[in-house]
This record gives C-alpha cells, sequence and structure tokens, in this order.
C-alpha cells in the first residue's frame, strides 16, 4: 500500500434520524484540509479484511479531528457498521484529505452549493470556513426527504438574514412548513441573480447531481458546474 | 489494529486473486465524473488524431463501424474502489483504427481529450494494447450517456479514470504531461494491481 493511513478514534456519535449521523473522529497527527475534499476510511476486521470507503469531511478545518455525516445503506459494509454499530472510543484509520478539484479553498467569489440528502455534507465544512469571511456569498440549496434530514437548519436558517439558505422537503412535510417543497425544478433558481456566481457545486447521489445538472446547464450555461457523485440510489 | 465490531461482509467466497488491493466488490456501475454529462448524436461523433497541433486524421462514426471491433469481458477497476467484474464491452481497438488510418505513430505519449474538455494522459504502448478500446456497447446495449456515450475510451488494465468518456481526441506528445485528474493529484500511470491511486 502506497498511502498513508492516521489512526483515528470515534471521539463522539450523534444519530440524526433513521437514516443519517454524524461522528467525529479525533484523528492522531491531523494537519487539517482544504473544505470539499474527503477522507478514505479503512475499517479492519479480526481476521484483517478491511473495507475502504471515502467520506466527504463536514467539520471545519483543524488540526484535531474531522467529522463526517453518513447515510445509512441497507446493507452497506461501511455505512451500516457506523450507523448501527459505532462507538465512541473505536479505533479505525483515516487517509490524508484527498481530492483537489470539488474544493472551496478561499472565497473571493459568489458561489452556489447544491445539495441533495447527505451530500450536505462537503457544503457544511465550506460554510462553516466562511464565518471570518462575509463579504462573499455561499448560496445552499438543500433537498431532503424530511425535515430531520435538513443537517444544521436551525444554524442555517438564523444566517439566513441574506436569503442564502434554501431548504426543499420533498416526501414528509410537516404541517407548518413553509419552506420549499417537492422534487429538484428549475423554479428553485429563478429568483438568483444568474450573472453572479462564478462556480455551482453540486453533491449527493449520482442520480440527484445528474438531474441537478440538467437543470442547472440551462439555469446558469456559462457557469463552471462541479460535481461530486456518493453514490447509486 | 482492528475496528471493533467491524466484521465486513466477508467476501469470503469471493476470488480474492481477481481484486486488487485496497478494491472492494461493487455489482452497481457508479458513475465517476467530474462535470455534467454532455449530451452527444452519434452522428455528430468524431475523433481526431494529432501530432504537434496538426491533425493527422479524423474518424467518424460511419468509418469506425466498418472497422472489425472486438468484444471483451473484463474486470473494471475504479480509484475510488470499488472494483466490478465481468463487464462486458463492445469496440474498436485503437490498434485497429490506426492501421485502418494508416497512420505512423509520432511519439511515445498520448494525451486523451473528451468533448467536455477532459483530458488524460497515456503511454503509447498502452494506447495501443490489444484491449484498449473505442466502445460504443457496454453489456450488448449502446453506452449511455452517463456511462460515456455514445462512445468512450477503454484501458480495461488501468484505473478507470484512465479510460476517457465522451472520448473527441487524441493527440500524441514528446513528452508525458499530467491530464484533468493527474493535474489533481492522481497517479500519472495508474496501475491498480500496483495501487498506483495518487502520485
Ligand atoms: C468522493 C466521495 C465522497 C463520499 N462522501 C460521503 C459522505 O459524506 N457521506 C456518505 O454517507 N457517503 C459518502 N460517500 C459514499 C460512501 O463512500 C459509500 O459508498 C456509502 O457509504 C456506501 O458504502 P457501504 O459500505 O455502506 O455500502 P456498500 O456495501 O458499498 O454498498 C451497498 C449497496 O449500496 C449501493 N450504494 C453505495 N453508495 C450508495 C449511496 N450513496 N446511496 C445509495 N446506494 C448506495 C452500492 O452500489 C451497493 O449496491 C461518498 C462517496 C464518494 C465517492
Amino acid at each position: 500500500m502506497n498511502q498513508h493511513f492516521f489512526k483515528a478514534k470515534i471521539s463522539s456519535k450523534k444519530i440524526i434520524n433513521a437514516e443519517l449521523c454524524l461522528i467525529r473522529l479525533s484523528v492522531d497527527g491531523w494537519k487539517g484540509h482544504i473544505p470539499g475534499q474527503y477522507v478514505e476510511i479503512c475499517l479492519t476486521a479480526q481476521n484483517d479484511y478491511k473495507a475502504y470507503r471515502p467520506y466527504s469531511i463536514a467539520s471545519k478545518p483543524n488540526n484535531k479531528y474531522i467529522e463526517i455525516l453518513i447515510e445509512r445503506i441497507p446493507e452497506g459494509e461501511v455505512s451500516t457498521y457506523f450507523y448501527d454499530i459505532s462507538d465512541i472510543g473505536d479505533e479505525l484509520l483515516v487517509s490524508k484529505p484527498l481530492g483537489q478539484f470539488f474544493i472551496l479553498p478561499i472565497i473571493d467569489k459568489d458561489v452556489i452549493l447544491i445539495a441533495g440528502g447527505s451530500g450536505i455534507a462537503p457544503f457544511m465544512s465550506m460554510i462553516k470556513n466562511r464565518y471570518s469571511n462575509k463579504k462573499f456569498q455561499l448560496t445552499l440549496f438543500h433537498w431532503s426527504k424530511n425535515f430531520s434530514g435538513l443537517v444544521d437548519y436551525d444554524v442555517l436558517i438564523k444566517q439566513n438574514e441574506k436569503r442564502n439558505y434554501y431548504p426543499y422537503i420533498t416526501q414528509e412535510i410537516p404541517d407548518k412548513w413553509s419552506k420549499g417543497t417537492g422534487r429538484i425544478n428549475i423554479k428553485a433558481f429563478e429568483k438568483l441573480n444568474k450573472n453572479l456566481y462564478h462556480k455551482i457545486f453540486i453533491c449527493g447521489s449520482d442520480t440527484f447531481v445528474e438531474n441537478v445538472n440538467g437543470i442547472i446547464k440551462e439555469t446558469f450555461p456559462h457557469r463552471e458546474i462541479l460535481n461530486e457523485r456518493f453514490g447509486d440510489v | 489494529m482492528v475496528t471493533r465490531g467491524f466484521f465486513g461482509k466477508g467476501n469470503d467466497d469471493l476470488d480474492k486473486k481477481r481484486l486488487p488491493p485496497g478494491q472492494y466488490l461493487e455489482n452497481r456501475f457508479p458513475v465517476l465524473s467530474a462535470e455534467p454529462t454532455p449530451d452527444i448524436n452519434l452522428l455528430d461523433w468524431k475523433l481526431s488524431f494529432s501530432y504537434n497541433n496538426e491533425i493527422m486524421a479524423e474518424i467518424d462514426w460511419n468509418s469506425l463501424n466498418k472497422i472489425k471491433s472486438t468484444e471483451l469481458t473484463k474486470d473494471i477497476h475504479c480509484v475510488t474502489r470499488w472494483t466490478k467484474f465481468d463487464m462486458n464491452w463492445r469496440g474498436v481497438s485503437v490498434q485497429n483504427i490506426i492501421k485502418s488510418l494508416d497512420l505512423e505513430v509520432p511519439s511515445d505519449w498520448v494525451m486523451i481529450g473528451a468533448s467536455t474538455g477532459y483530458t488524460t494522459n497515456l503511454p503509447t504502448e498502452d494506447l495501443l494494447r490489444e484491449f484498449t478500446l473505442i466502445a460504443y456497447e457496454y453489456e450488448k446495449k449502446p453506452i449511455t450517456p452517463e456511462h460515456g456515450g455514445p462512445i468512450r475510451l477503454l484501458v480495461p488494465h488501468l484505473y478507470f479514470w484512465k479510460s476517457a468518456k465522451w472520448v473527441s481526441s487524441i493527440s500524441f506528445i514528446d513528452e508525458d504531461k499530467p491530464g484533468f485528474w493527474e493535474n489533481y493529484g492522481y497517479h500519472m500511470y495508474g496501475d491498480p494491481w500496483k495501487e498506483q491511486r495518487y502520485s
């Protein structure tokens, strides 16, 4: 193996809803990351069988820990370990931060972030990293099946004075919900100033990313569009 | 170091010799691309061969379709760690295209280009291997757009990012240069058996 892995320990685990959990890993010798990057997680069984999967880093850059947002895939080898079994103190391996394309190192221009479900993970890191520089806008669209899947809703709504958070619920719509509903649709982007944004980041399942690409191409024909695909549904 | 509580799905009945190091077996066909899928009409598709910014030859679908095709079934390995066994493809080997165009190979390296602007580098030797195809069928059906259709490159012995989707140009170059992912830190060659993921 030509890749370096850091030793890591689960230091907290938060169950968000029936599908999502947020895991914090304290990583020995960690040196931080660029928002948008992911790590490869390596789990080792007693017989030395190893499973590797990539997960986006959801936390703000720092040199102690990372957080990953895990969506439980039924019968998924690694995601069910994290959601169902993992506990504080469990040890695993974490690669150095990877990916040098789907990243937002400094924010000096307005960008749009479009997330489907757990695809919000890399954007959580970008948004948390932004607080020091409020001159430029990150506009986040998040499509989720249900309200509980709108991770960080309370925080994001509070900071929404500039109208830069657009939550959408597609299935289990709460009674008093006054924000977006329904699947991704061209109408969602109608109110935006098309000339403002220089990059558009899209993240989620393959199907979600593919759908958004189709819509976005027409709405923002000359913008740079970056994709991160988590897998198939 | 063992991860408490993790047993893995075992993969016990799996032919482990077929899995390169660090890969796991995937039954579906995940999509890996950095940009939106383009919409390309087969009849508008063209592949150019060039050297020193000069086009040496071009081939379109009609002429490609007249060259003897190859069908092959190969295990495909993606740098994001999935391996899919027995993927069935049909296409024309680059070897045969070059023969039929009567081209002389001018250099040891190529830069592959796609209509999206995507690029990836290869040694000419690997481009001319028997199983490097300009592919147009997957599992006996036209390749769908998100998987690089109507026509993509297939370099089955290297990590899958080398198999450029929507391939449109092959430029011979005198010295090896990084393409799109190679510029973002991926390995210049990408042999899955040597686990050449990142440089
Ligand atoms: C760059 C990158 C970043 C990623 N970041 C995240 C992240 O932040 N959070 C996260 O939860 N996941 C993320 N993923 C997906 C993750 O790597 C795993 O693929 C996912 O957790 C499933 O792994 P598993 O071992 O549980 O399932 P497996 O045992 O590998 O798969 C079980 C079945 O589920 C299918 N499957 C795989 N992924 C998905 C999916 N996303 N949705 C539906 N079906 C799927 C597989 O094709 C397979 O048939 C990312 C993927 C990539 C490539």
